[in-house]
């Protein structure tokens, strides 16, 4: 189920059941605290989100761009941020057509096209992003946060939008992509000490490699170690064991973010 | 004219293809195997990607084309299984490449013209494929008419050329349509010098086993390391094949090499913990159901795994305790929906009584998939008995039969619940 706010139109996260592509409404820690109520109108709202996801997932089986394109203004006019239509729209029916794939209802082929085609809405939104945060992540300065897929998970489009979410929560970040091989990307995290590093795994047997690259970094002093957070749709599904060293999540609106900021 | 634009488009391309270290050590016959191996697995994958989406496209005109061709899978299938290679270990670069390269081929197709682009580099590089059949044999140390993929054609390779030529001569194409192709015949130039410049020079570290060694079309998962592994998980896929006659019937080769590919991913599970070993295997479950493989099936390739693995000794290194648990499950849950075995017996008798065709263990796999099903995987039943069903394929008695089994295992549950 995807959660957003009822108020301010915000992507709050997922909950289980992950694979039902269900609108429900919560309230952001903001509204909360002024203590606003339910009206109809957030019931309507999220009939809308619904629509908007329904538009989105017929855009893309016939690859019609102009489609997404209405889908889009449609979301912009109901006040949401480029960066979760992305994260509460777009990844989450990415998510469903793995779902679909795995159901035997699409071939490989329909599977990619797919996927070509949220590329394109993703280079759409994008720059939308970025302007919202002010500068590109990673732009100027020491990174808060590195982000990267593991190695063998060549499903760029997570982290990408990852990096704009975690940009726009006031994080630096720096986007590997493609990784570099472990032994870089440890030198890189010795050299810019960033205080959390995120990695996207699809399958379960990429955990191999992000416990190496862990583990080459286990010489910095704890108090300057990156904690190594790991999400993706392994981890959604549960396929990745708990591993020492590793923060599994899920749902990256878990995460507490204050200590990277 | 279409092929005079396509040469000046990828001419450069094509430059920097020849030039590659790969193509200096072929000619020089240093060229190791294993970059011969790789090549030919990684043109397995872009040629089972394009030579499928060729057949399935409706478009007139490159149906005219690539009627000048010949398939070419068959042969590198024909090419590696001569030279009985499945344990030689891969150079994962390069093949991720010809993942990366398949991938890109599909996610193009929409437009079929770009199809055409592919098909002519790929063709082309059959004209100088006389010659280099002698390097790439010199290389591997096996006499020259062991290879048939590399120039394929053999005599005919002129003649064949001229005729591919001019069938693409012969298309009425606007600009737009030009662009499209020669960008895909560039493109298709760059991913093959990606994969090349992966294939040599290469590093110890960058050999391993993949799957795409025992099925060209698996995509990338884990497989099994560890010296040993490999050659079990075959072994019980082989096992698990022959126990299941069904699946030659109805899968053919194409199932032959996924059950070779799904058996090296089900040994790798033997080293997760519980949960997680019993996780994937759901998933793989409901991958497999929904596509007419119940789960009875994944049932015996877990016994064929596990018992190989105790016999040979390998259990001292891990027991697959989520395989052990997904079995004991699977138990409870036919139970749990009345799943009664004589009752299955009877009707398996007198399916093989039927006259026509009949199936091993139909009324087995058929109420399988009735417990899958039931279980909650949708679409299940219906992907199996579409085929069991098949008038073109069955006689009425034996479609009269599994509906009879349906009814009964129905009312079985009725009588459960």
């Amino acid at each position: 189920m995807l959660r957003w706010c009822g108020y301010c139109q915000t992507f709050l996260g997922e909950a289980p059941p992950f694979d039902k592509l269900v609108i429900t409404h919560g309230v952001c820690e903001t509204c909360a605290e002024l203590a606003l109520d339910f009206t109809p109108q957030n019931i309507e709202h999220a009939h809308t989100l619904q629509d908007i996801l329904a538009e989105l997932s017929l855009a893309g089986s016939r690859a019609d761009m102009q489609a997404a394109k209405a889908a889009i203004r449609t979301a912009t006019a109901a006040h949401m941020q480029p960066v979760d239509m992305l994260l509460g729209l777009v990844a989450p029916l990415l998510f469903e057509i793995g779902e679909e794939w795995r159901k035997g209802r699409i071939t490989v082929a329909t599977e990619h096209r797919f996927t070509e085609f949220f590329e394109q809405v993703f280079a759409l939104l994008e720059p939308r992003a970025l302007a919202l945060v002010g500068t590109p992540s990673g732009a100027t300065g020491q990174p808060d946060a590195l982000v990267m897929n593991a190695w063998g998970n060549r499903h760029t489009l997570a982290a990408r939008v990852l990096s704009l979410w975690l940009g726009a929560r006031g994080l630096r970040t720096q986007l590997l992509e493609p990784p570099p091989p472990p032994e870089e990307v440890a030198a890189i995290i010795i050299r810019l000490q960033p205080r959390m590093v995120f990695v996207s795994v699809a399958l379960s047997e990429h955990i191999e490699s992000v416990r190496a690259l862990a583990d080459m970094v286990s010489s910095i002093p704890e108090s300057h170690r990156p904690r190594f957070v790991v999400g993706g749709s392994a981890v959604k599904m549960g396929l990745v064991p708990d591993t020492p060293g590793l923060e599994l999540v899920p749902d990256i609106h878990d995460l507490n973010l204050e200590a990277a900021v | 004219m279409l092929h005079d634009q396509l040469k000046d488009a990828t001419a450069d391309q094509h430059a920097r293809l020849d030039a590659l270290p790969f193509f200096q050590a072929l000619q020089a016959g240093t060229l190791p195997a294993p970059a011969i191996v790789t090549l030919l697995r990684g043109l397995a994958i872009v040629h089972a990607v394009l030579e499928r989406a060729v057949t399935q496209s409706a478009d007139a005109r490159l149906a005219a084309v690539a009627s000048a061709t010949s398939p070419k899978l068959p042969l590198i299938v024909a090419d590696l299984e001569r030279l009985d290679v499945a344990q030689t270990p891969s150079i994962t670069p390069a093949i991720h490449a010809a993942l990366d390269c398949g991938a890109a081929i599909l996610r193009r197709a929409e437009n079929p013209l770009s199809l055409l682009g592919t098909l002519y580099v790929l063709e082309g590089s059959q004209r100088g494929g006389d010659v280099l059949r002698k390097a790439y044999a010199q290389c591997l140390a096996v006499p020259a008419d062991q290879l048939s993929y590399w120039g394929c054609y053999r005599q005919d390779t002129q003649a064949r050329w001229a005729q591919f030529t001019l069938s693409l001569n012969a298309l009425t194409c606007d600009e737009g349509d030009v662009a499209a192709v020669t960008d895909a015949a560039v493109r298709a130039f760059e991913w093959f010098t990606r994969i090349c410049s992966a294939l040599y020079p290469y590093t110890e570290q960058q050999l391993k086993q993949h799957v795409t060694a025992v099925n060209f079309e698996a995509g990338d998962h884990a497989m099994p390391q560890a010296p040993g592994e490999m050659e079990l998980a075959l072994r019980a896929g082989r096992d698990a094949w022959d126990r299941n006659p069904y699946l030659e019937m109805r899968f053919g080769d194409r199932g032959r090499r996924f059950t070779s590919s799904d058996s090296c991913w089900l040994v790798t599970l033997i080293h997760l913990p519980e949960t997680q070993g019993v996780r994937s295997l759901e998933w793989l479950r409901s991958v497999l159901a929904s596509r007419g493989i119940s789960t009875v099936i994944l049932g015996i390739y877990l016994q064929c795994i596990l018992r190989l693995w105790m016999d040979e000794g390998f259990g001292a290194t891990a027991s697959g305790p989520g395989l052990a648990r997904f079995l004991a499950d699977r138990e409870a849950e036919r139970a749990s929906l009345g799943y009664a075995v004589p009752v299955v017996e009877r009707y398996e008798r007198r399916l093989a009584r039927c006259s026509g065709l009949t199936v091993p263990s139909a009324a087995t796999l058929i109420a399988s998939a009735w417990v899958d099903e039931r279980a909650g995987i949708v679409g299940a039943l219906s992907s199996t008995l579409d085929w069991f069903t098949d008038q073109n394929r069955f006689t009425p008695e034996w479609t009269d039969i599994v509906h009879k089994l349906l009814a009964e295992l129905d009312t079985l549950t009725g009588a459960v619940c």
